[in-house]
Formats: C-alpha cells, sequence, structure tokens
C-alpha cells in the first residue's frame, strides 16, 4: 500500500503551498482527499502523487482548465480512490454501522434493564420490551426481520420476560406482515422469524417451561407458500455472486473461500446456508476462529438433527456463548458474526423442525 | 493532449483496467506518464481523469497486481513508478484472452473491425 516518500513528511497544507498550484487544482486535490476520507499518512501519499501528476501538466504546457477538465469530479475521485483503497469496507461498514448500532442499543438497553432490576428489585422491565419494539419498528422490513432472530435471541438471553412476551408478539407481527411477499429475500425472512417465533413459544411468555403443543402448528400454518426448494436455489444464485463477484478476490481470501465453501457442502437446508454469511463478512484475522466454532456448531446441529425428537442441545450453545465471551478483546464488535452465527444456525434447526417434518 | 473520440464511461471502465497493464507490462511508468501513454496511444480513446486512473492503480496495487516504488526526479518531484507483478502478468494474460474472444465476437457480429458499422 501507499506510504509516505522520504524525508520530513509536510501536512497537506505545506505540500500545496510548496507546489503552489493554480487555487483551482489545488481545491479539486482537497476536495478529492476530503471525499476519500483516509488516514492522515494515506492522505499525504495520495496528495504528493495527485499533485505530482498536476506539475507534471502544467510542466507540458497544460492550462489549469484543461487539467481541472481531466481531472474529474473530485468527490467522485475521493470516493473511488476510498473504494480501491478498502473494497471490502464499503459492504462491511454499511451492515456493520446497522449492525453495530442495533447490538450497542440493544447492549444499553439490556445493561440498563439489569442494573434497573438490581437496584429496584423488580424482575421486569416493560421499558427494555418498549425499547426492543421501537428498534425493530425503526429498521428497513427484511433488514429487521433478519435482525430479528437475534434480537429475540437477546430477549431470551436476558431472561427479561417482559422482552421475551414482546419478542414473540412481535415476530407474530412480523411473520404477518411477511408471508405474502414474494420476493426471496422476505421469505428467507420469514422463515427464519418462523423459527425464532418457534423458539419463543417453546419457552413461553413466562420465561422457560414446557413447550406448547399448537406453537409448531401455528408456524406452519403461517408458511403455507414458501418453497425452500426454490429459496436454496435463489441463495445458492446469490452465494454464487457474492463469491464469484469481481471484487470477490479482495473481500475473501482464497482459503476463506475453500472454507466457506466446504461449510456451505454441509450445509442441508436453505435457512441453514444463511449461517456462511457472517463467515463472509468476519474480519480476516477472526474467519479461522469463526470457521473453527462453525464447525463444531454443524457438528451439533448433525447431532441434533439424528436425534429429532430430542430437544435443541441449547446447553451446549451456550458453552460456546460462554467460550465466546470470555474470549480476548472487545466481545461486542468481533465476536459480533459468531453470534449471529450461532442465533441463525439455532433458529434453523428450529425452522427444521417446524417446516421439515409432517405435523402430528 | 491528443484528441480524439472519448468512449463512454461503460466502456471505459472495462477497458481501462487491462490498458493500464497492457502498458505497465512494457514498462514501469508513473501516473502522469501511464495517462499521457493512454491517450496517445490509444489515439485519444482512452483519456483516464483522476477519478479512473488513480482508483484504478491503488485497486491493483491492494490486489498485488502491480508493486509500487517510489523515486524522485530530478526536478525534486514524486515518481511513484509502478511495476507488473508476476500475479499482475497472469491477470494481464488472462483479460488478453477475454478480450480477444470479446472482439472475435463483435467482429463476428458486425460490430468490431475497421470502419466497422
Amino acid at each position: 500500500m501507499i506510504t509516505g516518500g522520504g524525508g520530513p513528511a509536510p501536512d497537506l497544507d505545506g505540500l500545496l503551498r510548496a507546489a503552489a498550484l493554480p487555487p483551482e487544482l489545488a481545491d479539486a486535490v482537497r476536495r478529492t482527499l476530503r471525499s476519500a476520507g483516509l488516514s492522515p499518512e494515506e492522505r499525504l501519499a495520495v496528495a504528493r502523487e495527485l499533485v505530482a501528476h498536476l506539475e507534471d501538466g502544467l510542466a507540458d504546457g497544460l492550462l489549469p482548465d484543461e487539467l481541472l477538465a481531466t481531472f474529474g469530479d473530485p468527490e467522485l475521485a475521493g470516493r473511488l480512490i476510498h473504494d480501491a483503497r478498502s473494497p471490502w469496507s464499503v459492504r462491511a461498514t454499511r451492515i456493520g454501522v446497522r449492525v453495530g448500532g442495533i447490538a450497542a442499543a440493544l447492549f444499553v438497553v439490556l445493561y440498563a434493564g439489569a442494573a434497573a432490576r438490581l437496584y429496584s428489585g423488580s424482575p421486569e422491565r416493560p421499558t427494555a420490551a418498549a425499547t426492543l419494539h421501537a428498534l425493530a419498528a425503526a429498521a428497513e422490513q427484511e433488514h429487521r426481520a433478519l435482525d430479528w432472530v437475534w434480537t429475540a435471541e437477546t430477549a431470551l438471553a436476558s431472561g427479561d420476560t417482559i422482552a421475551s412476551a414482546e419478542a414473540e408478539r412481535h415476530a407474530r407481527a412480523l411473520l404477518d406482515s411477511l408471508v405474502d411477499r414474494a420476493e426471496p429475500v422476505v421469505r428467507l425472512a420469514a422463515v427464519l422469524v418462523a423459527g425464532e417465533l418457534m423458539a419463543l413459544e417453546r419457552r413461553g411468555p413466562g420465561g422457560p417451561g414446557p413447550a406448547r403443543p399448537a406453537g409448531p402448528d401455528a408456524a406452519r400454518a403461517r408458511l403455507p407458500e414458501i418453497d425452500l426448494d426454490a429459496l436454496g436455489t435463489w441463495l445458492d444464485d446469490y452465494l454464487a455472486r457474492v463469491y464469484a463477484g469481481p471484487d470477490a478476490e479482495g473481500r475473501l481470501t482464497a482459503a476463506g473461500l475453500r472454507t466457506v465453501r466446504a461449510l456451505k457442502g454441509s450445509v442441508g437446508s436453505a435457512p441453514r446456508a444463511l449461517l456462511l454469511e457472517p463467515v463472509y463478512f468476519a474480519a480476516p484475522a477472526l474467519r479461522r476462529d469463526v470457521a473453527r466454532r462453525a464447525g463444531r456448531l454443524l457438528a451439533l446441529a448433525a447431532e441434533a438433527r439424528e436425534r429429532p425428537d430430542d430437544p435443541v442441545p441449547m446447553d451446549a450453545f451456550e458453552t460456546e456463548l460462554s467460550e465466546i465471551a470470555s474470549g480476548p478483546g472487545p466481545v461486542g464488535a468481533r465476536y459480533y458474526p459468531l453470534a449471529l452465527v450461532m442465533s441463525r444456525l439455532r433458529a434453523a434447526l428450529e425452522a427444521e423442525r417446524v417446516l421439515g417434518r409432517p405435523g402430528p | 493532449m491528443v484528441p480524439g473520440p472519448r468512449i463512454g464511461s461503460e466502456f471505459t471502465r472495462g477497458a481501462a483496467p487491462l490498458a493500464v497493464l497492457h502498458l505497465l507490462d512494457r514498462r514501469p511508468m508513473y501516473g502522469y506518464e501511464l495517462a499521457a501513454a493512454l491517450t496517445r496511444e490509444s489515439a485519444g480513446a482512452l483519456r483516464l481523469g483522476h477519478s479512473t486512473l488513480y482508483p484504478i492503480l491503488y485497486n491493483f496495487e491492494r490486489k498485488g497486481l502491480i508493486r509500487p516504488e517510489e523515486r524522485i526526479a530530478e526536478n525534486g518531484r514524486l515518481r511513484r513508478y509502478y511495476h507488473l507483478t508476476p500475479k499482475g502478468q497472469r491477470r494481464l494474460a488472462a483479460q488478453r484472452t477475454q478480450w480477444s474472444e470479446l472482439a472475435r465476437g463483435m467482429n463476428a457480429l458486425g460490430l468490431a473491425g475497421e470502419g466497422g458499422s
């Protein structure tokens, strides 16, 4: 990557002053760099190259207006330079900001709820449920549904019974609003929400407890038209586009790609295939860890499939989650993809139980 | 600069990266030199502004297709020469093949070639 040239590094203003560029050209360089959003060192290195380019043009007898005309739109140039230097971050940042914002808000809400319970002596805090509901309602419909799996998981894990009841109520409303839409991503979201709704129904609004007999049938009744085979085909196409795209080389290492393909090969259902997405989004340093842990979770899933009448091995999932939470580094940001893997896998298991087996 | 017909941005986006690799395969060049060579040798068809050329170069650099080498010219100006790497040579060879197949196909359709209409 770009590094600065030799000698003491001047700042950008100093560089432009020393170059004595016409004001309109200096302004174009400034606007480009402002739009590129690079680190100070990188900004200076890029500035050196752009300034040298313009100086060469002037030395060749080109007029400032001519150079300005060939410069192109500075803001566009800046954005493209930014993308060229960190293309993975374009999508990851967008998603990360959204996910991180929700995660941070949920963390604050749940932490505050726990603290309030502790100090008030009250076993329940309705503010947590209300805030969860508001967060979900503010998101776009399909994003809301895709994220809901994790949101509901958080509600359950918090032990906040009102939050769990609110999550269940919201999941029902969300599912009702999704089932009539034909877009594959919405149908996928519906399957995931149905799976999570099952988890909520099994625990019940009052906390952990016996499964509700009507739960599986109710969830099945809400999904009469979803063709899982078609959904699986759509997912295959989607993944093919992601991994075979022009920027795939920059986003995923060859080893990472092999890992993803190997994992995908062991995935048996459409909802389950979604768990590979976090592997794709995970930071490079985390891919191996994510893949290893995802492999363990897949083994748990396979074990669960062999014993369809047994409950989902939540204790093993909880153990995994504890290990993740006690791991090094900032847990929330670094291990979010893995937490997503877990929640989606669990949701997929539930969805498989609902959708993949005949009713009583 | 060499006057000439400018190609639409859609075509430029597809052709410029290959043209850059092709020119760097001959010898290392710095940005301005590369832009001038592209304009001159494409008869003005590929005039790349900063918003096209430098993102291409930085993208190639990040992917390991080219390698920069900084030199200070006699006039004290920074020269950042870009060398094609072995990986870049492989990419160039692959893209040349694809481009030839595309040109052959367009030619078969009667859309390419001298004075193609």
